[in-house]
């Protein structure tokens, strides 16, 4: 890559830690940038760093796919058939809005204090964009496709498979960017339920101690860090090209 | 000031801190921060008896939020956890603890059907305590070291103390330690049972302290004497009559105080008497001691920290009984 097209987003980075360092100067709870490299040392030399990374990857993980796997066809049928998203919208609309922290007393009554709770509370906040976005997508797939492909006598299931969900694919692919960034996003809060592993309980945790705040800021920073990576991730799946048909290049 | 724009007088507001619920998220009781000016104005405006006036009581939702407030010097004024206060003071925070805010207090509560008899009877079994630097942690370490239970014979899980009744519920744990009145929850609610509380293995039991900010000591000595003395006296005051207990649950049950039930306060007021205990808020290095030796045990602190460090004696020295006139 030429320097000309990351140096920009360096110096903007630079900048910014540049203020956090003046601005925590001095302060009993806000650490230097240093301190936080340091204490990220600290977890790395101790080996918790890297369980806590894979407790919250995991849990990530199994609620987002889970959400996938049954947003996409929730969503399909929604966006397909009006009479379920008249049936479902109004509820899916309902339940969107609640922050997965109001369900922590459910979650524990349902699932328990293992994993299973934070799991549910990521497929919950996961969940909601991916439908969404998969009914809006497959609602607005262009009737020329359907009409063309059933001139051809292609109906049913293999008309979503080949016509309906590539044409919505970049809506869900959108979706599904967004909702990971949830998912990643509340991972904090999930993790308030009891457990004694990944980043936010790390945070938490540092935040009950009485004085780790580098701690609970290089949460952050890590955090931070792997959202930008899975985001990366995200967009690298934009540029595939069953999904790049749309964009005309 | 009360919703209703009545000053809410120092003495009865610290009786109802001195109720002491140390859950994490019903945390404490405490005088917000007020700018220096205003400090003086509360030390100035004092009600008919004498009792000093302050702006308002601030509950907060939880321990770090309330531990966070009081590092940024935003607060000058707090009920907090006694070793973080240790932790705290230890690091430069310049806090000091000037008297306590209550004595027992916590409980080990197993449900109904639990065939638990004594502690030694949870292990293999899933405890859960408000945090790892909570006191209860302590008393559950205390336990498990009473009874020759170790780091492998129990699982203890970090949950905020009002979701606790219904993880025991649920049998997402088998018994939980927490401050009142989250057992007492379970209790009324019928599904359970006492297991331990601090009054039988453990009377002298500290959890909140009454913790002031050195540069209000420095600014105001007069103020943290009043307010010492009130929240002493008031201590004594609950302790001497059953009756007074009751006013003090009345008055504590506000929604601006705990907003919780009267009938659950007034349970852990009378079931017994003495399951929280007011009348002897002196601070007693040996106490203390022993308390700092047990958080370093329960891993909360690192190394030992001087009672001087982290106590200042003075107000306690110089206490001056007051009348507590509370209907």
């Amino acid at each position: 890559m030429r320097p000309s097209r990351f140096l920009p987003a360096l110096g903007i980075l630079a900048v910014l830690v540049a203020l956090w360092w003046v601005s925590a100067i001095g302060s009993m709870i806000f650490p230097t940038p240093l301190a936080v490299l340091k204490a990220i040392g600290e977890l790395l030399r101790t080996g918790t760093l890297m369980q806590h990374v894979y407790a919250s990857l995991f849990r990530v993980t199994i609620g987002y796919l889970g959400a996938l796997a049954l947003a996409i066809p929730l969503g399909s049928m929604m966006g397909w058939f009006p009479r379920w998203f008249r049936a479902i919208n109004p509820a899916v609309q309902m339940l969107r809005p609640i922050s997965p922290i109001a369900w922590i007393p459910l979650a524990i009554l349902w699932f328990g204090v293992g994993d299973a709770s934070p799991t549910f509370l990521i497929f919950l906040a996961t969940f909601f964009p991916v439908v969404v976005a998969t009914a809006s997508g497959v609602h607005m797939v262009e009737q020329q496709y359907v009409r063309a492909a059933r001139n051809f006598g292609v109906n049913g299931f293999t008309l979503y498979r080949r016509v309906i969900f590539p044409a919505a694919l970049p809506n869900i692919i959108t979706g599904m960017r967004v909702g990971l960034g949830v998912a990643w996003l509340v991972v904090v809060a999930a993790e308030m339920v009891a457990i004694n592993s990944g980043l936010g309980y790390l945070i938490i945790d540092a935040r009950n101690a009485g004085s780790r705040y580098d701690l609970v800021v290089a949460g952050m920073v890590i955090i931070g860090l792997i959202g930008f990576g899975l985001d990366g991730v995200m967009r690298k799946l934009e540029h595939l090209e069953e999904v790049r048909w749309r964009y005309g290049t | 000031m009360t919703n209703d724009g009545r000053p809410i007088d120092m003495a009865r507001g610290m009786d109802e801190s001195g109720l002491g619920m140390p859950g994490m998220t019903m945390a404490s009781m405490s005088m917000p921060g007020m700018p220096a000016g205003s400090t003086k104005v509360a030390a100035a405006t004092t009600g008919d008896n004498g009792v000093p006036q302050v702006a308002q009581f601030v509950r907060y939702s939880g321990w770090p939020e309330l531990k966070e407030a009081l590092m940024s010097g935003r607060l000058k004024v707090a009920m907090m956890l006694a070793p973080m206060v240790m932790d705290l003071a230890d690091k430069g925070v310049p806090v000091r603890i000037v008297a306590l805010g209550h004595r027992s207090g916590a409980v080990i509560m197993v449900r109904n059907d639990s065939k638990a008899k004594s502690f030694s009877d949870l292990k293999g079994k899933r405890i859960a305590i408000p945090s790892r630097f909570a006191v209860d942690h302590i008393f559950v370490r205390r336990l498990m070291k009473e009874h020759g239970l170790d780091d492998r014979d129990l699982t203890m899980v970090e949950i905020a103390p009002p979701d606790m009744p219904a993880a025991l519920l649920a049998g997402a744990v088998d018994a939980y330690a927490t401050g009142e009145p989250f057992g007492a929850k379970s209790e009324i609610a019928g599904y359970g049972r006492i297991l331990y509380m601090t009054r039988d293995v453990w009377p002298t039991y500290i959890c909140c302290v009454l913790t002031v900010r050195e540069e209000l000591i420095k600014s105001d000595p007069e103020l943290v004497q009043n307010l010492v003395n009130h929240v002493m006296s008031s201590g004594q005051w609950l302790d001497s009559d059953p009756k007074h207990r009751l006013v003090a649950a009345k008055l504590a049950s506000d929604r601006s105080i705990f907003n919780q039930a009267y009938e659950l306060i007034k349970w852990v007021m009378e079931r017994p008497a003495d399951r929280v205990t007011y009348g002897d808020l002196r601070l007693i290095k040996s106490e203390f001691e022993e308390m700092m030796l047990l958080a370093m045990n329960a891993k909360i602190i690192n190394h030992p920290i001087p009672y001087e460090t982290y106590v200042d004696e003075t107000f306690m020295r110089r206490y001056r009984p007051v009348k507590i006139n509370v209907q």
